[in-house]
This record gives C-alpha cells, structure tokens and sequence, in this order.
C-alpha cells in the first residue's frame, strides 16, 4: 500500500508539473514566443526549439494529450475486454470458442507493424490512433478477465446465487465485481502506459496527427535536424521529451503493478 | 496439438486476407496520392491516361475476388509486387534488408538469454542482490527500447571517437579481410543491441527467476543438498538445466515484442533492416512495401510463437510425467 500511495504521489507530482505548464505559464505550445533555439533561461524554462516555440509548453501540452490518448485506449480497452471477457467467461459454449480465438488470434499477431499498417492506411489522426491502440489492448484483458470469471463461476457461492435464481447482471455485478473490478482497473492503468509508448513510437516514424504536439513528434523533429549531434541543442531538445516520456510511463506501469500485488495479497 | 496448428494457420490467413484487404478499403490510391503530393522528393505528375493505364497495369482495376486470387497465385510463385519507390521487386529489398534485422533481433535474444538466465542464477543465491536486481529490472523493463537508443546516441556515441553513429558497416569501406569487416559490423550493432538488450534481459531473467525459483523448492534438490553434492553441481546440473525450458520458450515468444523494438531502433541508429524500409515506405506511401513488410514481420513473429507453444506443450508434459 505505502508503494501504492508513493507512486500516486509522484504521478500527482508529473501532472502538477505540467499542468503549470500548459496553464499558467506565459508561452504557448503552438506560436514561437522566442528567438530559435535559445537555451533555457528564466524566460524560457526549458529553451526553444528551431521554431523559437517554448519547449516546457510545448511539453506540457504533448503530457495532457499523451494522457488523453492513454486515458480514453484504456477506457475503450477495459470496457471492450471486460465485457467480451465476462461474457465469454460467464455464458461459455460457442460464444466463449469464438472470443477465446479472436483473442489468441489478436495475440499472436505483433502489434506495432500492424498498427503502422493501419495508421498509414487509414490516416493520421488522434481518433484512429486511440481505435486502433485499443482494438489491440482488449485482447490479454479479455483473456485475465475471462479466465477469473470461469474461476469464480465456479464457487459455491455463485452457484448458490444462481439455484436462488439471481440473475446474470445480478450476479455479475453483486458476486463477481468484487474479483473482476480491480483487474480491469489495473490492467486499464497498464494500458495507459502501453497506449502512451505505442502513440509515441507511432508518432515517431511520422504516424501521428502531424499538427497535434506529442512527445514523439517532438522527439522525431528533433532527431530530423541536420547537424544535431555538433550542437548542444539536444541538451534541452531531445532530453525534455525523452525523459518525460520516459518517466511517466515508467510511473503507470509500477503503480499498475504495485496495484496487481497489492489486490493479490488482500484477498 | 491440432489446435494449435487450426490456430496457428487460421491466424496467417487473418492477417493476410486484412494484409489484403487493407489497401482496397480505403479510398484513394498510390497515384492519385504521388501525384498530388508536391514539394517533397516525389513529384510525379500523373495524367488521367497514366493513372489508368498504371492502375491496370498492377491490376487494381479488377473485381474484389479476382484480384486476391491473382495475389495468392503471385506470390506462391515468389513475386510479392514491385515496390513502388524503389522501382524494384519488393522480395529482393526485403531479401537485402531481412538479414540485418535478424541479425539484430537473434542476437539480441540469444544475448539476453543467456545474460537474464546467468543472472537469475546469481541471484537466487542471495536475498539481498535478488532484491536489487529486480527492483532495477522491474524499471528498466518498462522503458521503450527506442528511448533507450535516443539516449544511448547523444549520450554515448556522439561523444565517443570510437563508435559509429548510423548504418550497418562503414559507408563505402573498404575491407583487407573478413575479420576486419566481421568487427566493422559487430561495432555498428554494439549500440543498437545494447538498446535491445537492456529492455529484453529484464524479461528473460523474470522467467528464469520463476523458473528456477520453483525447482528450488522441489524435493530432489534438497535430496540432491543430502547426498552432500557440491553447490556448483546442483547450481547448474539440477537448477539451470531443469529450469532453462520456460526460458527458451520465452526467447521465441519475445520475437513478437522485439520485431516491434527492432523496427523502432532500426530507424533511431538508420540502421539498414526491415525498420528503416517500412519508415520510408510510409513516408512515400509505398503500399506494397508497407504490406509485405507486414506480412514477412508477422509470418516471422507467428511461427515463432508457435514454436514457443510447442516448447510449452513439452514443458507441461514433463511436468505431468513428473
């Protein structure tokens, strides 16, 4: 629990950071508020880029909508996962067979390749990116989920419910939220994380809403720039996202598994 | 077994009916798109006529059915298109990059397989470096492989003399023997591999610590610890042997993972594999690159994780024999 409080603490701590940034902090993310590629000073925090745009904006701004992209993928992922897995697991027979393939199948298949097909198939905007990042995080939910449904079908207290005919949302909700609930939650946090690494790597090799400010554009622009490696300017560049990146998806995907051992020891 | 082949094919027909599909659902095609793109490296003004003709030419002008029949008896016969920015087949670029990638991608595994697993070993020893080393692992685990190389380039190779930023082997070197070229090539891939390395060790060496850590507790070691044979004999002929099965399946379902690393990397350090052809293939919207480089990456990552299946159906029948 106290790892569990750590964590949360210092996620509270990330979004503080940049929520100054994209609020009350004088320069914008989108209109150069500098000379280009000045480097940090009390007036711009984090320096500029080779548009003179202010990078600590620019950074805040690519948190809240890495954020976004993460938040609504997880929601979308967990809603998707947790229903077919609960149906697969609670009705069985032909449907569980077919949900149970889709989902070996959605396994198997290496994800970032796929997601680059579609992603240059079907365009590049924010939409697409959260559908399609979803549609490929359901799959090892639906599997969790489905499995700790049968296991839990199987208890006595299930099938005292059902002989004293409980319904199926009834007993879903009152007898298996209890198990269920917690490991959607967690794998929800684990798919923020997921969600936030696959937006940048995507946005990286230039499959991302080339207008919106993400981290990974950021990082692809940077890296794009001629004579980079003679200069200091990836000190405040490149580092910046690298390292903001680096740091909160790092932080989701402890605190989901912070959060995994701390349900396993409760119960 | 037999399921597992059912899904093991029924998975490759998915992807390659979508493989096909793909293309043919969206409006709009390569011509339309290269001649209505200026200003970048690609300006090819297409008359009406041109379009026409090109589009029969590579048979988009065919019915829905008729085309994907056309498209298993090609590439049956090996022919998986021509590329449309390179102007060449798409096989013998792919034939050209596929062996930098597997180059990258088996070594990195082999290496983190036999570093996580050495590692586990260790540490089952003692309580306190087991604790360390997975604390450090549990986060190392969690960071992009790319990032990774992002840091490893400015922060290691842009400093040092020694080692070459991008590419495969010196540009236009000239080699006095093969071992000159072998070590040319061996310090091109340091970094990449060093990248790679530091996210999959993490995961080989969660497996082996499972794996060992369960036999550890089996009877015949304490029997082995009774019959007062020496620590370094149970270490390695009972632990490490008994314990590296679930390893080596985990080496073949972690292609799926590094095949996606890899790609990322790849085009991090322009490293010449399968990575920097689909970049560039999206950013010249080369579809029929895009897609064979799909289909080949997922036909590898499938039968590789349908070697680890196998290996796991063995591991469980042991432990049922047992």
């Amino acid at each position: 629990m106290k790892k569990v409080i750590i964590l949360c603490a210092a996620f509270a701590a990330i979004t503080l950071f940049f929520l100054y940034g994209a609020t009350l902090y004088p320069h914008g993310s989108r209109l150069p508020s500098g000379a280009s590629l000045e480097a940090p000073s009390a007036l711009h925090l984090l320096g500029t880029d080779n548009l003179g745009v202010d990078i600590y904006a620019q950074l805040s701004s690519g948190f809240f909508r890495s954020m976004a992209i993460g938040l609504a993928t997880a929601a979308l992922a967990a809603l998707l996962g947790g229903l077919l897995g609960i149906m697969a697991g609670y009705l069985g027979g032909r449907f569980d067979t077919a949900v149970s393939f889709l989902i070996n199948i959605l396994l198997s298949v290496p994800q970032l390749p796929i997601m680059i097909v579609v992603g240059a198939f079907f365009g590049q905007s924010t939409g697409n990116i959260i559908w399609i990042i979803a549609i490929f995080s359901w799959a090892p939910i639906a599997k969790q989920v489905r499995a700790k449904t049968r296991s839990v079908c199987g208890t006595r207290y299930v099938q005292l419910a059902e002989s004293y005919g409980g319904g199926a949302l009834y007993i879903i909700v009152r007898h298996m939220g209890r198990d269920i609930f917690p490991l959607l939650a967690i794998n929800g946090i684990a798919v923020i994380g997921m969600a936030i690494i696959q937006e940048s790597s995507l946005a990286y090799l230039g499959l991302s809403d080339p207008l919106a400010k993400s981290w990974g554009l950021m990082i692809s622009k940077a890296t794009a720039f001629s004579g980079i490696f003679f200069t200091d300017f990836w000190k405040w560049w490149i580092l910046p996202p690298v390292f903001s990146l680096m740091l909160s998806v790092v932080c989701l995907r402890i605190l989901a598994r912070a959060l995994e051992s701390y349900f396993i020891k409760e119960r | 077994m037999k399921r597992k082949i059912v899904i093991f094919l029924c998975s490759f027909i998915v992807i390659y009916v979508f493989n096909f599909s793909i293309p043919r659902l969206m409006p709009g095609d390569p011509f339309s798109y290269s001649s209505s793109v200026s200003g970048e490296d690609n300006i090819t003004d297409l008359s009406r006529e041109q379009i026409e003709y090109l589009r029969s030419y590579y048979g988009m002008d065919k019915p829905f059915f008729e085309q994907f029949t056309d498209m298993v008896s090609r590439n049956l016969r090996g022919d998986f298109g021509l590329s449309i920015h390179y102007k060449r087949a798409a096989s013998d670029i792919l034939a050209e990059r596929l062996p930098w990638t597997l180059f990258i991608m088996t070594s990195t595994l082999a290496l983190s397989l036999l570093i996580g697993s050495l590692l586990a070993l260790w540490c089952i020893r003692s309580k306190r470096a087991d604790r360390i080393v997975y604390g450090v692992a549990s986060v190392i685990s969690e960071i992009p492989p790319y990032l990774i190389a992002i840091l490893l380039l400015f922060l290691v190779a842009a400093n040092v003399r020694w080692l070459p930023l991008s590419g495969a082997e010196t540009a236009f070197g000239v080699y006095a023997t093969e071992l000159e070229w072998i070590k040319d090539v061996l310090l091109h891939a340091l970094l990449p591999m060093t990248a790679m390395c530091l996210v999959t060790i993490p995961r080989f060496y969660f497996t082996a610590r499972a794996s060992f850590l369960g036999i550890v507790e089996k009877p015949y070691i304490l029997n082995a610890k009774a019959k007062g044979l020496r620590e370094r004999r149970i270490r390695w002929r009972y632990i490490f042997f008994n314990g590296i099965t679930p390893v080596i399946a985990r080496f073949f379902l972690s292609v799926g993972s590094t095949v996606g690393g890899t790609l990322l990397i790849e085009n991090v350090f322009a490293y010449p594999g399968l990575g920097t052809v689909m970049r560039e293939a999206v950013k010249y919207r080369d579809y029929i690159m895009i897609q064979d480089v799909f289909l080949l990456s997922a036909t590898i990552v499938l039968i590789s994780m349908f070697l680890a299946d196998l290996i796991n159906g063995l591991v469980d029948k042991e432990s049922a024999d047992l």
